[in-house]
């Protein structure tokens, strides 16, 4: 189709590097790893970051400062629950990258699937493992009234919203109808639109990659020679032989779209995961999609991906393809969590079983069989898309206070 | 996303000139598939196609020079890795042989071919193209 | 469940096929089941076959990696299971088979039970026909009056039909092709059958493509319908199948719709002998 200026400008940048790069002379060469152009290409996919701040016309109190900080007291409100102790933050710790470090999720019940970042999440499309929700308010619902998670309900929230004089006078000059006024329904969309207005704030920020990337668009070769060379290597597999930025594509490194990487999808003792085949099911029933009444961009060109939603069968056992930004702080790994370290995923991805993915012709996924250092190599690149080492978050500008609770399980 | 004014300009135009070659076009930057008697000339609304991003084609369809009548429907699959799109386009009629395509998606960078399928009395026609979409 | 087994019954239910018409009761055979020695683990026969039947299947063509796993099936429901021979010991030799001429003596050992009705479902793609090995699978079919279960792109159809013109072929997945090339195979091929396996564009919410339908009535006795477990998982996905079928299917005049959910699978049946 139509040649990108952006492409034209890299291959003219990739030029400019490389000439420097020869007058430059050996010893550059040799901390830096030669990219073929085709991995130039993804490596500048994978940026500018942060990107620019986006809006979600479906939700009016986005980008809000006011709903912002209603949405971070209600993120950490434990009377937002029917369960003792338990808020948004029980489960996405501020101190866990807002994950648990769980395998799965642990509310009333031992949930299936694992707990996954909150960072990053304006830029999604779908959001659940299963893609269920098609926008981060009516996905922010769903934990509230899941009887397994925090077992409240509409009756619960607007109490909240009447009675707690903070957000009553917050909401009253934010609404032009009364709390007490609106449905049930209403209520809850309410609710997750706060709480997705405070969401959206939450962004991973630059890292190690970020400025390789940057230096070498812009053929600046002794800052790029910066980037360990591990790394280096890891991200030419990364954006090479591996294939992996076809769908860890773009600058959060997903396409937003769900694939089938041959994890099992069994639930222990209860069946199987049907993953996004649930999930698209579960879209086209919930009064909270993009084509329903809460939903408000009016022209509904928000809604374009659920209406156009095509059924495939592939979709059983498919989940999303999740972000990598910040993937070290985030263990343990995969829908059910049932790899435990970043080693242990690209060992996965070494080692794959090619039966259970059912493929017909050019696969991208194939078992690459790494030696032990290219999987070192991979693992260094991957910890390089986070800004310290894992379990330190005070890289995450956003990240305001640190609240504990009691009793949380560990494991 | 962006239309723009000289392209709607155009579209409005067309219609009421009754020439030979009365096929319509999208505008600057179309591609051209050719089966004789038909053309498609398509164009993405927004000037490029996106990776992994939702896109818009609007297009202009003829036989033998006059605008096309009959059911266009337009898919799109990566033929190296035997996937097709996600989601399922609809093709809305702007006007005689103008046509407007909404929910494509190209969900990975690659080679993809892009298919317009038209239906008329006479039978069936596909038409296709291949290009890298980066 | 044994009353399948008493042939009273078994004539009842075909002498009565319009009275089990209604969406949930359309007899359905799903003839692309494997179960594989990783099923076997999570999944026990008994418990495989009475998931099975709680989709309503009628019969089921099964071909495992390894072959036990057929016959595992096979011992437990034997007037339900329809033992496909597959050319792979285990899994992971999906390529690996084309190159392993170990493969057909094998086959010729398994063969000598005569139970099978095809030999299948293996990947073979373009000139991988021309492999010794795979012409010794398309021999051995003539040699036993035994379909193919070929998952295969057109040109390695073309070929299968090179090499013996009155092969019995199914064709896995319709080999992923569009209405346009499976048509020409179909029209050039008598003893061509597809089945429709991890196949979706044909129909959306119930309707079928008008492309497809074309297809369907041009040719209404070439079309089967099979769900393809591949993984242990899939096996919960064999009563979704059933379903999402006999929603499509009523899309289609009452003699196509019994042609794809079963009679054609039963056609196949009586031109193999059984
Ligand atoms: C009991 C633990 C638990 C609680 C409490 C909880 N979550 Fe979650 N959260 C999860 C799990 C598990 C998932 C994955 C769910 C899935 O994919 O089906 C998830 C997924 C999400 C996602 C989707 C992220 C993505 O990448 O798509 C968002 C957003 C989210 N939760 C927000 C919230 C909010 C807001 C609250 C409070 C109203 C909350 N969660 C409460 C466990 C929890
Ligand atoms: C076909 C698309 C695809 C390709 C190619 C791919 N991935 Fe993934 N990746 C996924 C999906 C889907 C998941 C989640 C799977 C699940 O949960 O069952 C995932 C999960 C991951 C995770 C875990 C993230 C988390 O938060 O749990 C990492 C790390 C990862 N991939 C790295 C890679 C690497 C490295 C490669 C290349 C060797 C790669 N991926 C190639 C689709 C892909
Ligand atoms: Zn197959």
């Amino acid at each position: 189709m139509t040649p990108s200026p952006r492409r034209i400008v890299s291959i003219f940048a990739w030029l400019v590097g490389t000439v420097l790069a020869i007058v430059a002379g050996a010893s550059s060469a040799t901390s830096l790893v030669e990219f073929t152009e085709s991995e130039r290409y993804f490596i500048e996919s994978h940026g500018p970051w942060p990107p620019p701040v986006v809006v979600d016309p479906g939700n009016r109190f986005s980008g809000d400062p006011r709903a912002v900080e209603l949405g971070e007291r209600l993120f950490s409100d434990v009377r937002l629950a029917a369960v003792e102790g338990m808020a948004c933050e029980f489960c996405h710790r501020r101190d866990r990258a807002f994950t648990d470090g769980l395998v799965v999720g642990v509310g009333r019940q031992v949930l299936a699937r694992n707990t996954p970042t909150l960072f990053n999440l304006a830029y999604n499309r779908w959001f659940g493992w299963d893609g269920a929700a098609d926008s981060l308010w009516a996905q922010s619902i769903r934990p509230i009234i899941a009887q397994a998670e925090m077992n409240a309900d509409a009756g619960i929230v607007r109490r909240l919203f009447e009675t707690d004089p903070i957000y009553r006078t917050a909401l009253s000059g934010m609404l032009e109808i009364p709390v007490g006024e609106l449905g049930d329904d209403a209520v809850l969309a309410l609710a997750g639109k706060l709480l997705a207005a405070f969401q959206e704030t939450l962004v991973t920020p630059r890292t190690p990659f970020d400025e390789f990337r940057d230096a070498l668009l812009s053929a600046d070769m002794a800052r790029a020679a910066r980037y360990p060379l591990a790394a280096q290597r890891g991200l030419k597999l990364f954006t090479g032989e591996g294939q992996c930025s076809l769908c860890h594509f773009g600058p959060s490194f997903t396409n937003g779209e769900f694939a089938n990487i041959g994890i099992s999808h069994m639930i222990p003792n209860d069946g199987v995961d049907r993953g996004r085949l649930a999930g698209m099911r579960k879209l086209k029933e919930s009064v909270f999609n993009l084509t329903g009444p809460f939903n408000d961009d009016v022209t509904r060109a928000n809604a374009v991906g659920t209406r156009q939603l095509r059924f495939r069968h592939t979709a059983f056992g498919e989940f999303r393809v999740p972000g990598l930004r910040g993937v070290a702080a985030t263990a343990p790994y995969m829908h059910n969590g049932s790899l435990a370290t970043l080693e242990e995923v690209v060992r996965h991805y070494s080692e794959l079983d090619m039966d259970r993915l059912h493929v017909h012709g050019g696969q991208i996924l194939r078992p690459l069989h790494l030696s032990d250092e290219q999987i070192g190599d991979l693992v260094a690149f991957l910890e390089s898309l986070g800004a310290t080492p894992p379990g330190n978050t005070s890289q995450s500008g956003q990240v305001i206070e640190k609240q504990q609770y009691d009793g949380h399980a560990e494991q | 996303m962006k239309v723009r004014p000289w392209y709607v300009v155009l579209s409005m135009l067309v219609p009421s000139v009754a020439t030979a070659d009365d096929c319509p076009r999208p505008g600057e930057g179309a591609r051209q598939l050719v089966s004789e008697p038909y053309v498609v000339s398509f164009v993405a609304e927004s000037g490029v196609i996106p990776v992994g991003e939702h896109f818009t084609i609007v297009a202009g369809v003829c036989r033998a020079g006059m605008p096309f009548v009959g059911d266009v429907q337009v898919s799109a699959d990566m033929p190296a890795h035997g996937h097709g799109m996600n989601y399922r386009p609809e093709v809305v009629t702007l006007g005689p042989g103008r046509y407007r395509v909404s929910g494509m998606m190209f969900h990975m960078p690659g080679n993809w071919r892009l298919v317009f399928t038209l239906d008329d009395e006479t039978g069936r026609h596909v038409l296709a193209t291949e290009s890298d979409v980066r | 469940m044994t009353f399948y087994r008493y042939p009273i019954i078994v004539l009842w239910l075909l002498a009565a096929p319009v009275a089990l018409a209604g969406p949930e009761t359309l007899a359905i055979v799903d003839v692309h089941i494997h179960y594989s020695h990783d099923a076997w683990q999570s999944l026990p026969a008994s418990e495989a076959v009475s998931m099975l039947r709680r989709s309503n299947l009628s019969k089921a063509f099964v071909s495992s990696s390894g072959d036990d796993g057929t016959l595992s099936l096979l011992a437990e429901a034997p007037d339900f299971i329809v033992p496909v021979l597959r050319p792979y010991r285990k899994r992971g030799e999906l390529s690996t088979w084309l190159n392993d001429d170990t493969v057909p003596d094998m086959l010729r050992e398994r063969l000598k039970s005569g139970v099978y009705a095809g030999i299948g479902e293996f990947h073979a793609f373009g000139d991988d026909v021309e492999l010794p090995v795979v012409r010794q699978v398309i021999e051995l079919a003539r040699e036993h009056g035994l379909f193919l279960h070929a998952h295969s792109d057109a040109d390695a159809v073309r070929r299968i039909f090179r090499h013996d013109p009155d092969a019995l072929v199914l064709w896995a997945h319709a080999g992923f092709e569009g209405p346009g090339v499976i048509a020409e195979l179909l029209a050039r091929y008598e003893n061509l059958w597809a089945d429709l396996a991890f196949r979706s564009e044909h129909a959306t919410d119930g309707a079928v493509d008008p492309a497809w339908r074309e297809l369907f009535e041009r040719f209404p006795d070439r079309f089967l319908l099979g769900t393809d477990t591949n993984t242990p998982e899939r096996w919960y996905y064999v009563e979704d199948y059933a379903a999402w079928c006999r929603q499509w299917l009523r899309d289609l005049p009452e003699q196509v719709r019994q042609a794809i959910a079963h009679g054609n699978a039963e056609r196949l049946l009586a031109t193999v002998g059984r």
